[in-house]
């Protein structure tokens, strides 16, 4: 009997959550002070402009601006970005005086690592994906030789920028965009990064899903909710993109 | 893959909303496939296809049944069926080195296989009249996509058989609802397999056959090369 089969696996590799604000000189007073109200960052970089929390165990970190602060983490581990971006919605805010954003952002990237050669993973998203019009496939040339799917969709509430695509390893670190530093330790940077390199898959899928929320006036208490619904949401499409894509199935149930 | 940085969150100015793929294209020439001459298509006896799991080369001809072929299904698919743009799909076809992984082959296969099975149910309502033609040509229209898509995939050979015993001379028209019901069971089954040995492709058109589908209606030539090589 043929053996089941089971849909590979979406690894999370980075996530980034960003919010907005109307820019202010007197932010410039208190961004030190903000800083040292975060805890779980032993290590910080200071400029002018902006101040850079980061901890290099945990490859996340807070980069604190005029008009906005971000929170960027290289790793899959869910409970590190529950608890620092919950930390930096709870104590930032009062702490730079702002009670209003213009913009959340919520944005993940994953990889799917697939048991097939590139040029298979293009003519299967290529099908899967992208029109199939018998006219539409006259205009282009017969080989296909790469694909990407890029659509900004729209909800009631929120907007959402979505790409996905085929990569082969070498494409795969800039797509990654690891943040070496301020993820990485200096003293071990080059030697760790290249693991890091080394370690993505020969040929994978690419799930880049950027979910936001931009307006005059957002109350800044809504941005909690928000980030739950946005890990919530982005799972769930991640999770349905790859059922459809690696759908196995010859019965048809579409009249029943 | 490669296209801009589109989303907003990397940082505060990088904003741009706009997405546009740009092409980083490695070009892969293959060997090509030799499409003249006459070619021959014999399920089970193919000698590219015969003991190597059907996993190398092509598995089979279509363009001398195509060229001798009437009008199938009468449902104007002349444009479809043109000679040349099958010749020059062969043109630039390759033997890869590797055969075609499984999870390609059963993606590409649930995706095209689906309405040949469906249509193949559906057309049993109608099998005896002219109304078969509508999903007779679907069927015929979705081998030709998975002939294109994926041309290793070994389950083809025994769905160029179904080709040949629909297409030709619409013989489809001759085929009753029974009969499209027995080789959807018999597709179905077989479909289920990623690399069905030679032996079960040979025993599924032998089926076919028994079924009552002609999946050879013209007579085989052989090229003397070919009768040449097998003696050897």
């Amino acid at each position: 009997m043929p053996r089941k089969r089971s849909s590979p696996h979406p690894r999370l590799y980075k996530t980034i959550f960003e919010l907005r604000y109307p820019p202010k000189l007197e932010f410039f007073n208190v961004f030190i002070a903000a800083a040292q109200a975060l805890d779980g960052y032993p290590n910080w970089e200071v400029s002018s402009l902006a101040v850079s929390l980061r901890n290099f165990e945990k490859r996340c970190s807070l980069n604190i601006q005029h008009n906005r602060f971000a929170y960027d983490q290289d790793s899959d581990d869910l409970s590190v970005t529950d608890k620092y971006i919950k930390e930096a919605l709870e104590k930032l805010p009062n702490a730079i005086k702002i009670t209003s954003c213009v913009r959340f952002g919520f944005r993940r990237k994953y990889l799917i690592a697939v048991k097939m050669s590139f040029e298979e993973l293009v003519k299967v998203l290529d099908l899967k994906l992208l029109a199939q019009d018998t006219r539409l496939k006259k205009i282009l040339p017969h080989k296909t030789a790469d694909v990407a799917y890029i659509v900004d969709a729209a909800d009631e509430v929120c907007k959402y920028h979505i790409r996905i695509g085929p990569l082969r390893k070498v494409e795969t670190e800039r797509h990654m965009e690891f943040s070496t530093e301020n993820h990485l330790d200096p003293s071990s940077r080059a030697k760790d990064y290249s693991k890091i390199v080394d370690a993505y898959p020969d040929v994978s899928i690419i799930f880049d899903l950027d979910m936001y929320r931009d307006g005059e006036d957002i109350p800044i208490q809504e941005a909690s909710k928000f980030v739950e619904e946005a890990q919530n949401r982005i799972e769930g499409m991640v999770r349905n993109f790859r059922n459809y894509i690696f759908e196995i199935t010859l019965e048809d149930n579409s009249d029943v | 893959m490669t296209f801009d940085q589109a989303s907003s969150l990397k940082s505060a100015d990088d904003n741009t909303a706009s997405a546009i793929k740009s092409k980083e294209t490695t070009e892969e020439h293959g060997s090509g496939v030799a499409v003249n001459g006459s070619h021959v298509y014999r399920s089970g006896i193919d000698r590219e296809y015969g003991g190597t799991g059907g996993s190398k080369g092509k598995l089979f001809y279509l363009e001398e049944y195509r060229s001798k072929m009437t009008h199938a299904a009468s449902v104007g698919q002349a444009a479809e069926t043109s000679l040349e743009h099958v010749a020059a799909r062969y043109e630039i076809q390759q033997d890869e080195e590797e055969g075609p992984s499984e999870d390609f082959i059963m993606i590409m296969r649930s995706s095209l296989v689906k309405p040949i099975l469906k249509c193949l149910r559906d057309v049993q309502h109608h099998a005896g009249t002219p109304n078969a033609a509508l999903y007779i040509n679907e069927i015929l229209h979705s081998i030709r996509d998975l002939e294109d898509k994926s041309p290793h995939d070994p389950f083809l050979e025994v769905l160029s058989a179904l080709y040949m015993a629909l297409a030709y001379e619409n013989q489809w028209a001759d085929y009753t609802a029974d009969q499209y019901e027995s080789v959807g069971h018999l597709l179905r089954r077989l479909s289920r397999r990623p690399f069905p040995k030679p032996n079960y492709i040979e025993k599924a058109i032998i089926a076919m056959e028994d079924l009552g589908f002609d999946t050879t209606p013209i007579p085989i030539s052989i090229e003397e090369d070919d009768v040449e090589a097998s003696v050897e």
